[in-house]
């Protein structure tokens, strides 16, 4: 693809205290494009999607969102640059995240939530702010859940606020850490719904999950990660179906075992 | 000589017109307190260890020793580095001080409470450093230390009494004056108590009605 890609990542190394968490990661994500990125437990995924939103400083490496680097430049003359806060927070709007545990403002009420980011970092007016925030919410399916505090929702309802919150910002790209693993699983459903009607609208999104199926069904591709390298990565259903990687293999066989164990008799779909 | 009802009643007027006074110090040392705990706890946030150091050493200096020796020291003890304070000045700093530092350590008792998660997420959607603090952290922040405000301010109100020693005509050295005047140090002294008790009453009293306004804001 010729275009500028949304998200381009290239070379991003991290070490916690020596110990390395991110090894050279490289990844192209493209407008209108869904990533799921996949991987065992400790494998790096969310110190990736930290490090997309300067949450955590990489060690080495280049983030470009939109064309634009974030963080840490290389000007022409080849001399890295480091940006200053007041530069990386005014790039920060254009990258949504979502946390597995919702992060919500617990003082304010859902509208708040979504319209006080508005109005603070884009510097919209209120009014207009408040129609966004109602019109995601509707959206979202939380119009009648707008007036409420984050305590008195549920998991699902908080999660899809969080949503909310982040694509109100207009945000060029999504990232989602295991949006449903901290879900009741009857609350996982509303979630997915979710993800798969902003893949609908083209939303250009990267999503940690362990949800396979969804990999599989809703996601373009698939990146898989292990010891803080992409090993593999390839259109969804390729991955899925044939593996090359040993390591990935193992882990696909062994998140459809767990899959057939809690769910007896769902199937992928690979068609859709 | 015996308990004289009428006599604790005539003197009733003057005691609570003396009261005006503490009640203005201690407002003024309660914003003093929490504006300057506030930017105490704002600086220790930012965890430069020398600063925090120097912070500790004070800390450990206002909380080891009595209020009462502090505030001479800033009556007595400034002027003699430069520093001439007026007596009601010089009272109000020195218990803004204190109070500052237990407002400072409350807050940051309930810094510790609140979850990283909404910080990092400010972060992430672009929120500045001051937007965090201003719009974030410290609203929470006020809501769950009330409690403690509340009990710092009835303190307060009870620390202006010592300022009777360094000249301030308040309440206590109101009462000290009629006693000695009338030579009845007991209704004065109960009269003067009973203006202390009936404003920390309405403290409380209002605190707890704001704490349950804030339970009922919540829920
Ligand atoms: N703040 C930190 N300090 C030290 N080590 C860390 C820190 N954050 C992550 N790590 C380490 O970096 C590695 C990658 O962690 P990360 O959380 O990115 O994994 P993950 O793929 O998201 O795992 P999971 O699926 O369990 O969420 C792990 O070995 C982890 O222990
Ligand atoms: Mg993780």
């Amino acid at each position: 693809m010729s275009a500028t890609p949304v998200l381009r990542v290239s070379a991003l190394t991290k070490r916690f205290h020596g110990v390395i968490a991110l090894d050279q990661v490289y990844l192209d994500v493209h407008a209108g494009e869904i990533v799921a990125l996949i991987g065992p437990s400790g494998c790096g995924k969310s110190t990736l999607l930290r490090c997309l939103t300067w949450l955590e400083q990489p060690d080495d490496g280049f983030i470009e969102v939109a064309g634009k680097p974030l963080g840490r430049e290389l000007t022409p003359g080849g001399v890295v640059r480091h940006q200053s806060r007041r530069q990386i927070d005014a790039l920060r709007p254009q990258v949504g995240i979502v946390f597995q545990q919702f992060n919500l403002w617990p003082h304010m009420t859902a509208l708040e939530n979504v319209v006080r980011p508005q109005t603070v970092v884009l510097g919209r007016p209120r009014a207009e702010a408040i129609r966004r925030g109602e019109e995601l919410l509707t959206r979202l399916g939380l119009a009648d859940r707008m007036d409420r505090h984050p305590h008195a929702l549920s998991g699902g309802q908080k999660q899809r606020v969080a949503i909310a919150r982040a694509l109100a910002m207009d945000p060029a790209l999504m990232l989602f850490d295991e949006p449903t693993s901290a879900l009741d699983p009857e609350l996982v459903g509303e979630v997915l719904a979710v993800l798969r009607s902003l893949a609908e609208i083209g939303m250009t999104m990267l999503v940690v999950t362990h949800e396979i199926g969804f990999a599989a069904n809703v996601a373009d591709r698939i990146a898989f990660m292990d010891q803080g390298r992409i090993l593999e990565e390839g259109p969804a259903r390729d991955i899925i179906a044939a593996p090359k990687e040993p390591r990935l293999r193992n882990f696909i066989d062994l998140v459809m075992a767990n899959r057939r164990h809690d769910n007896p008799g769902t199937t992928i779909d690979t068609t859709e | 000589m015996g308990f004289k009802l009428d006599f604790l009643l005539s003197i009733l007027p003057r005691l609570i017109g003396a009261a005006a006074v503490n009640i203005r110090l201690a407002v003024i040392i309660m914003l003093l307190a929490l504006a300057l705990g506030t930017a105490l706890t704002i600086v220790r946030s930012l965890k430069v260890a020398a600063v925090n150091a120097c912070i500790a050493v004070v800390i450990s200096f206002v909380r080891g020793t009595p209020l009462l020796i502090q505030i001479f020291i800033a009556y007595y003890v400034l002027p003699a580095v430069g520093l001439d304070l007026s007596p009601e000045v010089a009272g109000v700093s020195a218990i803004a001080f204190n109070s500052m530092v237990f407002v400072s350590e409350s807050m940051r008792g309930g810094l510790a409470t609140i979850d990283v998660g909404q910080i990092e997420a400010s972060t992430a959607l672009g929120l500045p450093p001051h937007a965090i603090w201003l719009r974030v952290v410290l609203p929470q922040l006020f809501r769950r230390i009330v409690p403690v405000l509340i009990n710092e301010a009835t303190i307060v109100v009870k620390g202006t009494a010592l300022l009777s020693v360094i000249t301030v005509v308040d309440v206590l050295r109101t009462a000290q004056q009629i006693a000695s005047a009338s030579y009845r140090p007991f209704e004065t002294m109960i009269g003067s108590a009973l203006v202390f008790l009936v404003i920390n009453l309405v403290i409380s009293l209002s605190g707890r009605v704001a704490e349950s306004r804030f339970a009922t804001a919540r829920a």
